[in-house]
């Protein structure tokens, strides 16, 4: 009979001394985000106080109300009615995208992958321009919702195709990626077509939405986002121990009980649904998607059990911190969040792939 | 073309080392076995001598010339190096990854030389039915005997071997270590190879030498090396060493649980 | 048993096959060089433009009023596009099997060091901010110098940090992005405050068209394709080479992060000199190779010459839709993508043999 002797245990301790530092690290980030959810609804026109945002908040859950227009009011009204969906809105978007993003390279097995890998963003951007310079959206509702509708549908057509296509042939991540590419191509060149019948105006609306920035979002346009995030998170979550096993390569993987095939189409199409669902409102926010999760890899190894959960720290932080920087910059507000992210994490993620030595991929 | 190691050490990027103090002297025409337990060394070492690793400290003299004086190119037309693995898959037919062996030597208008060359191998190898098959569509065996291929091709005169037999069955594994046995023999051309299987070394290498602890345990010919006090330290085994035609014959009696 | 003499002419007669590929694709740019001069606002039949092309070449001076303007129109605007078109392509093909060779990587194309948000940056501070690198210059010259000049700015920093930082071919990628990011945040930056005419010259700029290809800077854009494919074919076997892993290379005689970097220059040399003039004309460079790996293999010595020409194929087909098709002198990248995308997807669906 086996029986448990002392470096079992050892094991056993070292094991858990090295997930426990992972943990604390996880931990301090979210720590980290309840501060700069603060700081960000702190930041804007009109300021409020930060230890005041908290008090507002908490008050307006246990249900206070004010006296219509008065100071109260207004405070209450900014931080709960245009801030803070602007900043739930954020943290979904900084999840939503970075485990996408997480997921999408070790599906692919390429470093290069990110949420938009599969053609996402040109199909969205196509569906916007469509409805905007056409008028033909899916549905009946013209203006906001009609272009929201169309970026989510035409955003699903890359993930349908590329499904379609890998159930015909059982074909490797290579050539998945490259469909991928071929259907951003297809949609982008279509909507460069759709855009020379269009006005220098339009082109500049149209330019202005793929942006991605947080502006003019509002708690109607949060449930739909927050939903799938949610859901597509959690499952991602609890299917990364098989996201571990697929890197493996096909053949150990399926000899591991794991159909590979399967899980592989899973995985796009919650990635898929995810990103659609954010950029439909937001834009396309780039960066996040592809370099928060070789940051989380680089701090914190390769475990998808480990790094899942911590660019869903990483990611609604780096979001937030760009957002926070660009309303200090420009009150205004009008300095969109992706510029700021390229312009600070470009050249921090190069000294990370710097200094670190170890092969990582 | 002696090769003279004279207390190297190497490490990765100020970690602790690998190997530590290692001198030997490896002489012409000569068949080395390097035997010991895994991650002890055996490769780190072996790429020190072709400079694929650069040394942290000691020398190398190649034919008394200082490794650091050597360039890659002219390394690669004296010692021929066949790796463990190739690496990444690639879509190349088996002659053309061959063919890549020639590379040192080839010059223009030198492909139909080349050929001959790469046939001549091929037969020797009794690979010549794979000639046009997709490198990466082999066996892992073929993979081992194609690199072995691509190394002979270079017409060095030092084989560095990495494990060149661990994937082939008992009788390719003879045959191919047969091979380089008569390439020592006939042509001179000294054989450095890392191994596994203690008997296959025992049988047909003239000196073995057994790292142990990133240095050099022992050293010697195959009797004086395969003792089993020295496998015993080493690999941690009960064996009995018994005479075969002249050459020790290992049989494991059984293994000792790790301390 | 196969003799020696035997094996050498198999193999030799396998790779005639793959000759013959390359020599059908280098014929059919020649008659597509010829269709492409036909096609256009003004009519003039296919064996028509054939014989003023020859005829000019040949010395023969046009008599009839009709003849000399066929003559201008044939010899002084088409002609020059259909060759440059030729040249890019090819250069674009050539430039991206190369990269996809070296950097091991299938999603590799001539605008992975960082050419496309170099040059697109170039253009953006010259018609936005009206900052030329080199002062003085027209306006289409300074846009082209300055596109030029901001191009190699990204792949000269991605090529030094990897030489500084023995950068494996991964981490190159990872450089290159994070360069890249920075560059498209600051034509970003630029084009958020532009106004709307200024930011459509830009856009348009980035879409990628011939129609500035005329006799003088043809001598460029020919030196780019003749130059970039003549060069990785003689290179060929290195690229072999280098797409093993690094010890193989080394154990071959070959330092492989010296010729690595060597070949990024040269591809990006090459890349901005095309880019400059026409603008970031995607696709090419990334599908095109993979398309011919499909018939061909992996062999770099027959892949690069066969993707140069089939690269010249598919933009001059492209060019000459794009002619034909729109009096809005659409813009040969969206042809290509639209064309090439479904193309590639259906060949990619349809093939047996595993190319990577």
């Amino acid at each position: 009979m086996f029986r448990k002797n002392a470096s079992d245990d050892e094991l056993v301790q070292k094991y858990s001394a090295y997930t426990f530092k992972k943990m604390v690290i996880i931990f301090g980030g979210i720590l980290t985000l309840f501060l700069l959810m603060g700081i960000s609804i702190t930041v804007g026109f009109r300021d409020i106080d930060f230890f005041q945002v908290y008090t507002i908040v908490f008050e307006h859950i246990t249900g206070a109300t004010y006296e219509y227009h008065s100071d109260e009011w207004w405070d209450d009204w900014i931080v709960c009615n245009t801030r803070m969906p602007k900043v739930v809105a954020g943290i979904m978007a900084g999840i939503g995208l970075t485990v996408s993003g997480a997921a999408m390279q070790s599906v692919m097995k390429n470093p290069l992958a990110d949420p938009y890998t599969t053609g996402i963003s040109s199909a969205a951007v196509f569906g916007v321009t469509i409805a905007m310079i056409m008028g033909i959206t899916f549905a009946d509702i013209n203006g906001q919702y009609g272009i929201v509708f169309n970026a989510f549908i035409f955003g699903m057509i890359p993930a349908a195709v590329v499904m379609l296509v890998s159930r015909m042939n059982s074909i490797s991540p290579a050539t998945l990626i490259l469909a991928g590419i071929a259907i951003s191509y297809f949609f982008s060149a279509l909507d460069t077509l759709v855009m020379t019948m269009a006005t220098a105006e339009t082109i500049k609306s149209a330019y202005l939405w793929q942006i991605g920035s947080l502006d003019g979002l509002r708690w109607v346009d949060l449930p739909l986002m927050t939903g799938i995030v949610i859901t597509g998170s959690i499952i991602m979550g609890i299917l990364s121990k098989k996201l571990n096993i697929l890197s493996a390569g096909d053949e150990s993987a399926t000899s591991l009980g794991l159909n590979v095939n399967n899980y592989r189409l899973l995985c796009l199409m919650l990635l898929s649904l995810m990103t659609a669902s954010i950029i439909s409102f937001t834009g396309i926010i780039g960066f996040v998607g592809l370099v928060v999760p070789h940051v989380c890899r680089i701090i914190l190894g390769s475990d998808n059990k480990f790094i899942i959960p911590a660019c869903a720290v990483l990611g609604p932080i780096v979001i937030l911190s760009a957002d926070i920087i660009g309303k200090v910059i420009s009150p205004m507000g009008d300095l969109p969040m992706g510029i700021i992210m390229s312009f600070i994490g470009g050249p921090v993620f190069l000294m990370l792939i710097i200094k670190q030595r170890r092969e990582m991929w | 073309m002696p090769i003279e190691v004279e207390d190297i050490s190497f490490g990765y990027h100020n970690n602790s080392l690998i190997i530590d103090g290692i001198s030997y002297n490896f002489q012409n025409g000569k068949f080395y076995a390097i035997l010991g337990p895994n991650g002890v060394g055996k490769s780190t070492f072996i790429r020190c001598i072709n400079k694929i690793l650069k040394l942290k400290s000691g020398t190398i003299l190649i034919d008394d010339r200082n490794v650091n004086d050597i360039t890659l190119k002219e390394m690669a037309k004296l010692i021929g190096y066949v790796p463990y693995s190739a690496g990444d898959s690639f879509p190349l037919t088996v002659v053309d990854t061959v063919l890549m062996g020639r590379h040192p030597h080839s010059k223009i208008g030198s492909l139909v030389d080349d050929l001959k060359k790469v046939h001549e191998v091929l037969e020797q190898l009794e690979i010549m039915d794979l000639a046009l098959r997709e490198f990466n569509s082999l066996s892992a065996g073929q993979h081992q005997k194609v690199m072995l291929a691509r190394g002979l091709v270079q017409e060095p005169e030092v084989l560095l071997l990495d494990e060149p037999t661990s994937n082939l069955d008992v009788r390719h594994q003879m045959e191919v270590t047969k091979i380089l046995k008569d390439l020592c023999d006939q042509k001179g051309i000294m054989v450095i190879m890392i191994c596994h299987d203690l008997n296959i070394a025992a049988k047909y290498a003239d000196e073995l030498m057994l790292m142990y602890d990133k240095k050099v345990y022992a050293k010697g010919t195959p009797s004086e090396v395969l003792t089993p006090e020295n496998l015993r330290t080493v690999y941690g085994v009960e064996s009995t060493v018994v005479d075969h035609n002249g050459r020790p014959c290992v049989i494991l009696d059984d293994f000792l649980k790790q301390s | 048993m196969m003799s020696a003499d035997e094996f050498v002419k198999k193999y030799l007669f396998l790779n005639t096959r793959r000759l013959m590929f390359v020599g059908l694709c280098a014929i059919l740019v020649l008659v597509l060089i010829i269709l492409n001069i036909s096609v256009g606002l003004y009519d003039i039949s296919f064996w028509d433009s054939y014989r003023v092309f020859i005829d000019h070449i040949m010395g023969v001076v046009p008599q009839t009023l009709e003849e000399i303007r066929e003559d201008r129109i044939i010899f002084g605007q088409r002609a020059p596009r259909a060759i440059a078109a030729a040249c890019v392509g090819a250069t674009l093909a050539v430039s991206g099997a190369a990269m996809q060779s070296t950097l091991k990587n299938p999603l590799a194309d001539p605008y992975t060091t960082g050419i496309s948000s170099g040059a697109s940056m170039g253009v953006c501070v010259f018609v936005v901010l009206g900052i030329s690198i080199v002062p003085g210059l027209s306006y289409d010259l300074g846009m082209i110098v300055n596109a030029f000049l901001f191009a190699l700015i990204p792949a000269a920093a991605i090529i030094l940090f990897s030489r500084i930082f023995k950068a494996s071919p991964t981490s190159v990628i990872l450089i290159g992005i994070a360069i890249m990011y920075v560059f498209s945040a600051c034509s970003s930056l630029i084009k958020l405050y532009a106004d709307p005419d200024d930011l459509e010259v830009v856009y348009r700029w980035g879409l990628g068209n011939l129609g500035s290809a005329n006799w003088d800077n043809l001598i460029y854009i020919a030196s780019a394709g003749v130059i970039s494919t003549v060069l990785m074919t003689i290179i060929s076997r290195r690229l072999n080479i280098l797409s093993m892993n690094d010890e193989s290379v080394m154990s071959l005689g070959m330092d492989p992060k010296k010729e690595r970097a060597l070949v990024l220059m040269a591809v990006s040399l090459c890349t901005a000199m095309v880019v400059c003039f026409t603008g970031t004309i995607g696709f090419v460079g990334l599908v095109i190779p993979h398309i011919i790996r499909i018939f061909m293999g992996s062999n770099n010595t027959y892949l690069i010459p066969a993707s140069a020409f089939a690269g010249a194929v598919f933009l001059l087909a492209a060019d000459s839709v794009a002619k034909v098709a729109g009096t809005y002198d659409l813009p040969v990248g969206v042809i290509t993508s639209i064309v090439g995308g479904p193309m590639f997807l259906y060949i990619l669906i349809k093939q047996r043999r595993k190319t990577w």
